[in-house]
């Protein structure tokens, strides 16, 4: 029977009341991962180099590649020795999407480190489709036990992806993520961006599956005029598990964050949503933008929020927001008055905000894939 | 590139004022067993206090320091001295005071306030009231407003027992142990059912003693449909040691009633100020909490406001100047439990000369909290690279019938804004110290008159000096 261990991830960048229980999350991970090469792993462009963990990691400063998932999280994740993908994205990959489909067998585990170069001036499209076998469905076989306390692993296995992006001058690249898993599996996303001079950073979620994901992002826009937007969407019913720790850390001067979030909670699901803008000393002119909108469609819902902003530069502007409840109710009685169900209307507004960001997702098939798991999440 | 203003700290003149300790009677530092029955016997207070002290004492051994928030470093409580008292009884008749203790507070202007626009007064010097007073008129309306120690043993006995240190529990945290092993002086009011009290009740709390720790306690319960303004401040001269204010206050507001509770604290800036405070409101109930916090080395104080009745309301209102050597972390918690429960934090910062400012809040709506509504706004100013401003929140919501609203916001004075007032030929330290007073002003209209004016006056000799 694999060992199971317990790791301490997702540190609040700056830690707060304890009661909150906020200020960091517990996975629970098998020691060692059992990937099985039958699960399907398409890379759709042959565009893609292989090397070995130990090669990227010897390259890398460990300090750099630490996401917002934290340092237990990279220690475990090295000690998997995993295979590297290294897709390096030059000026000639205008508007081409590389499509990297992670099909996963129910009960396998799956690793997968993509690293991702923009040269300079590059332009270019990644999307990631994390799927299970029987994708497009919502339902698991049976409706897992609550899982708010973490540390309990579910049983069909951990699927895992870290991304390292390098973005150099001038490039301009979208990354997105649309993970439709069933609900016996384990998502972990720990996404890393370095943005060079000038550089622009699209990247766009959509979580929908899974029994448990944990979600983490952080950027470093390390030199001046670079940018990044964070897109992301995601719906928690039954017994779902949410955690998503965002990061942006403001160094060079005019650099520009925005995060907007959409969610949607059913169920009896559990959400906890961290943001974090880090203005650093140096970042002079430099603006920073979070919003999360969250719908909360039922009453056993947990939904936890805690957007931050660090500031330590005058010169600078940071701006949060959070709008979190119900329908407005005059919303909804203007569409019972043009004859739709309260149930319906409430469907139809719960969809149109995660659609929003869905569409910009670059792979209409997909769409469509994710357009079925929500409408069987809403059981339409 | 835009021009910077240098901005000096407060003309600390009158609050600086030393009185001579050698009429004082001052326990030795450090917290121990001994300590404790010692503060206990001084006071010759019931035995259920000496058993609670020694409780709390056992609770603080347990507990660790908190690993958020500012850093505690620099306070040593085997080098603060948790009792200090004049040689003197508590006066109900001013000229009664001794005559140093009488000064230092006719500095401050406490008497003339009393006499202008108070309902009753408490005076506490280091760890005892030196004074207590209230108006004839208000007494007969029933109220009560005494000292802690004469309420333990008063009419009202069997109330305080049955309060004190309920609504904030030794357990929560380090420093609530510590208030509950070794508290000493504060007042306890009691309002009847159906009193307005239309002028506010205020205690001023002033530490003279270097390396002193101050916990005094305030009690105050409010029965149903009454009102009541209080209002709290506090100072002490600068020291080159740290001294130690670990206050808790726990009010109860009764149905259909409202309290407005106001601080302008003002501390040296060699204080730790972990204050505590949290009100509990029943139906149809409202607390509201203006604070400004102006002083203090480093702070943790976030008024609580647990709604607890149907339709219960809180709001708070609070500003933090924040300068040189100083680490505040202020804010407010939110518990909605009835149903309709609304509440509304509006909060202020300015960080300046390498303050460290810190908003920190958080609002939970339960399960039961149906139709709940909360906005939160909070808006931070740099004045300066050197300083530093974090906003932390964070919302726990477990119903879909709710509705809650975040906004915050962190930059520095609009460089337009500047250039538009001095075409009009304002000089900049003019126009600037204009803008920040401006800024304030959400938290200056909600203080009495005499209060704003004090806060506005610090305001500007914050930003007195200011050149291009």
């Amino acid at each position: 029977m694999e060992k199971v261990i317990t790791l301490q991830t997702s540190p609040l960048p700056v830690k707060t009341w304890r009661y909150l229980k906020v200020n960091k999350a517990e996975i629970a991970v098998p020691e060692k991962l059992q990937c099985n090469a039958k699960s399907n792993i398409s890379l759709i462009d042959s565009n893609i180099e292989k090397i070995s963990q130990k090669t990227l990691f010897e390259k890398l400063n460990p300090k750099e590649i630490e996401g917002s998932l934290g340092k237990d999280f990279n220690d475990w994740f090295v000690s998997q020795n995993i295979e590297c993908n290294v897709l390096n994205l030059s000026s000639s990959d205008d508007d081409k999407v590389y499509h990297v489909v992670l099909n996963v067998k129910d009960n396998d585990d799956y690793a997968g480190i993509f690293v991702i170069n923009a040269k300079e001036n590059a332009k270019g499209k990644v999307l990631f489709e994390i799927v299970s076998d029987n994708e497009g469905t919502s339902n698991s076989k049976t409706d897992a036990a609550p899982l708010t306390e973490g540390t309990q692993l579910p049983a069909g296995g951990t699927v895992c992806l870290y991304v390292l992006c390098n973005i150099e001058k001038n490039a301009n690249i979208e990354l997105s993520e649309v993970q439709l898993l069933n609900e016996s599996k384990q998502f972990i996303s720990n996404t890393i961006f370095t943005q060079s001079e000038s550089s622009k950073a699209m990247f766009t979620r959509c979580n929908f599956g899974s029994q448990k994901s944990y979600v983490g992002l952080k950027t470093t826009l390390q030199q001046n005029d670079a940018s990044f937007e964070s897109r992301l969407a995601y719906i928690t019913h039954k017994t779902q598990f949410l955690d998503i720790n965002d990061l942006a850390v403001h160094v060079g001067k005019k650099t520009q964050s925005d995060f907007i979030t959409q969610g949607v909670m059913l169920g009896s699901s559990y959400k906890n949503y961290k943001g974090t803008i880090d203005l650093q000393k140096g970042c002079t002119g430099s603006l920073g933008n979070e919003l999360e909108d969250v719908l909360l469609l039922s009453d056993d819902v947990i939904n936890k929020t805690t957007p931050i902003i660090l500031c330590s530069e005058e010169d600078v502007q940071g701006n949060h927001g959070a709008t979190l409840g119900k329908i407005n109710d005059d919303v909804l009685f203007y569409m019972n008055s043009r004859g739709l169900s309260s149930e319906l209307a409430k469907q139809m507004i719960a969809k149109g905000k995660l659609y929003k960001i869905l569409l910009a997702t670059p792979n209409e098939k997909l769409i469509e894939s994710a357009n079925n798991y929500l409408n069987s999440a809403f059981k339409i | 590139m835009a021009s910077k203003s240098k901005v000096t700290d407060v003309d600390r003149t009158i609050y600086d004022y030393v009185d001579d300790e050698k009429d004082f009677y001052r326990l030795k530092e450090g917290l121990t067993e001994s300590v404790v029955r010692h503060i206990s016997e001084e006071k010759k207070e019931p035995q259920w206090m000496l058993e609670f002290r020694l409780k709390a004492l056992e609770s603080y051994n347990k507990q660790d320091v908190p690993d958020w928030g500012p850093s505690l470093k620099g306070l040593n409580i085997d080098d603060i001295s948790s009792y200090v008292r004049a040689k003197s009884d508590m006066k109900n008749n001013w000229e009664e005071v001794p005559s140093d203790i009488k000064n230092t507070f006719e500095r401050l202007g406490i008497p003339q306030a009393e006499r202008l626009s108070l309902a009753g007064v408490g005076a506490q010097y280091d760890s005892e009231l030196v004074y207590h007073n209230v108006k004839d008129e208000v007494k007969a309306q029933g109220v009560i407003y005494s000292g802690m120690e004469e309420a333990l043993v008063g009419p009202y006995a069997d109330l305080v027992k049955e309060k004190f240190m309920h609504l904030l529990t030794i357990n929560e945290h380090k420093f609530l142990a510590l208030h509950g092993a070794v508290w000493s002086g504060g007042s306890f009011v009691y309002v009847p059912k159906g009193v307005h009290l239309s002028i506010p009740l205020q205690s001023y709390f002033r530490l003279n003693a270097a390396g002193a720790g101050q916990y005094e306690h305030t009690l105050i319960i409010v029965d149903d449909d009454a009102y009541l303004q209080f209002i709290e401040g506090c100072s002490a001269p600068k020291y080159n040691v740290a001294n130690l204010h670990a206050g808790c206050v726990e009010i109860y507001v009764g149905k259909k009633s409202t309290v407005r509770y106001s601080t302008i604290e003002n501390w040296s800036k060699n204080m730790y100020n972990l204050n505590s405070k949290r009100a509990l409101v029943e139906t149809d109930g409202a607390i509201e909490w203006i604070s400004g916090s102006f002083g203090s080395h480093t702070s943790y104080l976030y008024p609580m406001s647990v709604l607890k009745g149907d339709r219960a309301k809180s709001e708070y209102t609070g500003i933090t100047f924040s300068g040189a050597g100083q680490d505040l972390d202020t804010g407010t918690k939110v518990v909605h439990i009835g149903e309709d429960t609304t509440s509304f934090v509006n909060a202020k910062s300015i960080s300046k000369s390498g303050g460290l400012n810190t908003f920190r809040s958080s609002v939970e709506i339960k399960k039961t909290a149906k139709r709940a509504k909360c906005s939160v706004s909070c808006t931070s100013l740099m004045l300066d690279s050197e300083s530093r401003s974090d906003t932390i929140p964070t919302m726990d919501v477990r119903t879909s019938d709710a509705d809650m609203g975040h906004e915050a916001k962190i930059g520095k004075i609009s460089e337009e804004v500047i250039f538009y007032l001095m075409s009009r030929g304002i000089e900049e330290a003019e126009a600037r110290a204009m803008i920040v007073t401006g800024f304030a002003n959400p938290v200056a209209k909600e203080l009495p008159l005499e209060y704003a004016v004090e806060m506005n006056n610090l305001l500007k000799l914050e930003m007195e000096g200011a050149i291009g």
